[in-house]
């Protein structure tokens, strides 16, 4: 033991006298020798074509410049002797002192003190940050021009090196969203984000540890996942895949996002909260790039992915419940290009400024009703302009959050209110259906607001209603900002279910759905201080089912730790 | 008989080593209720059985579309070290219909080597306006189940200051602009 301590100690010695001796001291700004250079990386542009497929254009690879990344420059004994960011053309300045042998290493990290600070680490490999590095060169005594490249790996077949430029593709994705919003708002504060990408992303849920991500998403706790399954499903060169993404982490800090997640498509019948997230994170991806095309690169040499026009695509199935209505209606809001229904050009400022004010602090759950209300409030003059572009997705004008006075139900799915109202002491019926698919589909789940006059126990009860039975469950939301579940009824697998809660003066929102997704119906009543399902009652729980899949953005991957 | 029964135990002790080092479980996984990107309205459901080196892994795969109309291409491939058992037609297409949504797949794999490897499936739905894809992998474990993955570059590299790194070499250019 003894002998071991000493062994460490010599080492720890001999290590500081190394150090110590090397005599590497860092220099003041503009003393010692001064290093310039730029820092490119290998951009792999898309190729869309006529018949609908999009495909890595390796042809026409070009070097796009590393911005705002971290540098420092490092001697032979590892110590860093002077550090910086490159700025927005990729340039960086160092100043080391002369005569030494010096390299450069290139962080895969955007960071600006109290602005922004993000890198990319791969996810299969202890979460090791990617770096790129030059050789050991001698400093001299003047003025030294580094120029540092990260390539793609490509040799024009496959893969065959190092695919180095991939981080940094990425980071520039994101630094082009965040100059849209920098533009906008210059004293933004991004919070700290974690991007995963790996060459072992592959598209299916499981160990993250062994790269089973699931898909590229973004989940909720600051940590974003890029796909990088080479010849099946990449992403790094896939912009609007990454602002896609990003957008969700937007919501998640700077506004607010009630969606609950699950598989969704532009042609879908979509619970309001998803179809709102999804189609904003979508139209964001053509904002950010000012560009429509909203392309995903996939299959053998990443040459049979799919893209979609963002502004003019076909409207398979528009609506208030459509992702593809929603991102068509917040691009035409935005862009420059009036044509048909759209006459507008508001510019991003008042998307902006809706998303992280009223939209973050609406009672509702957050959709279209919610954004386009909230817009509208705040741009009177162009109501009518809003109206017409809304329109156009066969969504009759919006007058509030709830979404009232619809005349589209979606064939019959849903019968207007959207919203519906529950009283202390009284009852309402309510039924699911499943006819566009389950889980996070229109007609899978029924909202309720309900009002709370005085501070007491209170009973949700919800119990069959006709022929037809199934799994209720209930959960309640406290209707204002974060609109955290508060709880939710306890039982699995019976056909009557209650929640008891304790609940102060204020809104709430109920949501009820048949967790077997069945077509079914229930009655659900509310009562104060009330024996009703007494032996079926939690008190006030926020305990979580194992099986809950209601909470906020749920269930897209296992989380890491 | 003493000789029969010491060559029954004998019989029967190695009986058992060779059953309790067979491994027949089974990996299952669904994207039904997951969080994914936009593409394609496909869902996957899989089975496979995580068996020993040359032991034969069945697969089971079910797509699924809330697509009622359209047509349905999937495309398998499979890692190198994993082999078809049975014969596999790795381009398939189908007609979706309102009774037509869901679509089995079942075949068998086996590896000479141990280790996780995948089966990849790129689903295309065709509605007449416009492609749109899904990605998906399907893991067969064969042999010991891998806690890390093995890899050669780029090399991972632990700093004193806690910062994990992986390295590469840049593509890097050197010029002299001033001397003093």
């Amino acid at each position: 033991m003894l002998k071991n301590v000493f062994k460490t100690l010599i080492v720890l010695i001999l290590t500081l006298i190394i150090i110590g001796c090397s005599g590497n001291k860092p220099v003041k700004e503009g003393e010692g020798a001064k290093i310039i250079g730029t820092i490119t990386y290998d951009r792999v542009p898309v190729y869309v074509d006529a018949i609908g497929t999009a495909k890595l254009d390796y042809d026409n690879t070009y070097k796009e410049t590393g911005k705002y990344l971290l540098i420092k420059a490092i001697d032979e004994n590892g110590q860093v002797l002077a550090q910086t960011t490159t700025n927005n053309q990729g340039e960086y300045t160092l100043y080391v002192p002369e005569d030494i042998d010096i390299k450069i290493r290139v962080y895969a990290r955007m960071f600006k003190e109290d602005v922004w600070d993000l890198s990319v680490v791969d996810n299969t490999n202890l979460k090791s940050m990617y770096v790129i590095e030059g050789a050991l060169h001698d400093s001299g005594d003047g003025t030294s021009k580094r120029d540092l490249h990260a390539a793609s790996g490509w040799d024009g077949q496959s893969y065959s090196a190092p695919r180095d430029a991939a981080p940094f593709a990425i980071l520039d994705s994101i630094n082009t969203i965040m100059q849209k919003i920098l533009s906008v708002n210059p004293n933004i504060k991004f919070p700290h984000l974690l991007v995963n990408w790996s060459i072992n992303n592959v598209p299916i849920g499981g160990d993250p540890d062994l790269g089973q991500i699931g898909t590229s998403s973004y989940t909720g706790d600051n940590n974003l996942w890029i796909l990088g399954d080479v010849n099946s499903d990449t992403d790094e060169y896939d912009d609007h895949i990454i602002i896609h993404e990003w957008s969700h982490f937007f919501e998640d800090k700077f506004s607010r996002s009630d969606s609950i997640g699950g598989r969704h498509s532009a042609g879908d019948t979509l619970d309001i909260r998803v179809a709102f997230g999804e189609g904003f994170a979508n139209a964001m991806s053509a904002i950010a790039t000012d560009n429509p095309i909203y392309f995903d690169t996939s299959g053998f040499n990443q040459a049979s992915g799919w893209f979609m026009n963002i502004e003019s695509s076909y409207q398979e199935n528009p609506g208030w419940f459509s992702e593809a209505s929603v991102q068509r209606i917040l691009y035409d809001l935005y862009d420059t290009n009036n044509d048909g229904s759209d006459q507008i050009h508001l510019g991003f400022k008042p998307i902006f400024n809706a998303m992280v004010d009223k939209e973050r602090n609406t009672k509702a759950f957050t959709s279209i009703f919610t954004f386009i209300n909230a817009l509208k409030s705040e741009n009177n003059s162009y109501n009518s302009e809003i109206d017409q572009v809304v329109a156009s997705e066969q969504i009759n004008t919006i007058y509030d959050a709830y979404g009232n006075y619809r005349s589209n139900s979606a064939h019959g799915i849903i019968t207007s209110p959207i919203y519906r109202t529950l009283e202390v002491g009284k009852w309402i019926s309510q039924c699911n259906k499943n006819n566009y698919g389950v889980y996070n589909k229109l007609g899978n789940r029924t909202f309720i607001k309900v009002h709370i006059d005085t501070a007491n126990i209170y009973t949700f009860g919800a119990k069959p209603f006709g022929a037809n039975y199934g799994d209720p469950d209930i959960v309640i939301y406290k209707a204002e900002y974060p609109y955290d579940v508060m709880g939710m009824s306890p039982l699995e697998g019976e056909s009557s279910d209650a929640l008891t809660v304790n609940l102060t003066p204020g809104d709430y929102m109920i949501e009820v759905y048949d967790n077997s997704y069945n077509n079914s119906c229930f009655v659900i009543n509310l009562e104060k201080d009330t024996t009703v399902y007494r032996s079926k009652m939690t008190k006030g729980s926020t305990a979580q089912k194992p099986s809950l899949h209601n909470y906020r953005r749920p269930e897209r991957r296992p989380q890491t730790k | 008989m003493k000789k029969i029964t010491l060559l029954s135990v004998a019989f029967l002790i190695v009986v058992g080593l060779n059953a309790s080092s067979k491994i027949e479980n089974i990996q299952s996984g669904s994207t039904i209720r997951e969080y994914s990107k936009p593409g394609a309205p496909v869902d996957m459901e899989f089975n496979t059985t995580h068996v020993d080196i040359n032991a034969t892994s069945d697969v089971n795969l079910t797509l699924i579309t809330t697509v009622r109309k359209g047509n349905f291409n999937v495309l398998i491939t499979l890692d190198d070290n994993l082999t078809t058992v049975n014969e596999l037609d790795q381009n398939l297409s189908f007609v979706i219909t309102p009774e037509r949504q869901k679509f089995l797949i079942n075949f068998q794999v086996k590896s000479e080597k141990q280790g996780l490897f995948y089966i990849r499936l790129l689903t295309q739905v065709d509605q007449g306006h416009g492609l749109k894809l899904r990605s998906f992998a399907v893991p067969v474990y064969i042999g010991k189940k891998p806690k890390t993955l093995v890899r050669s570059s780029p090399q991972m590299k632990a700093l004193a200051n806690g910062e994990n790194i992986s390295i590469s070499k840049a593509i890097e250019t050197i010029r002299i602009i001033k001397e003093k």
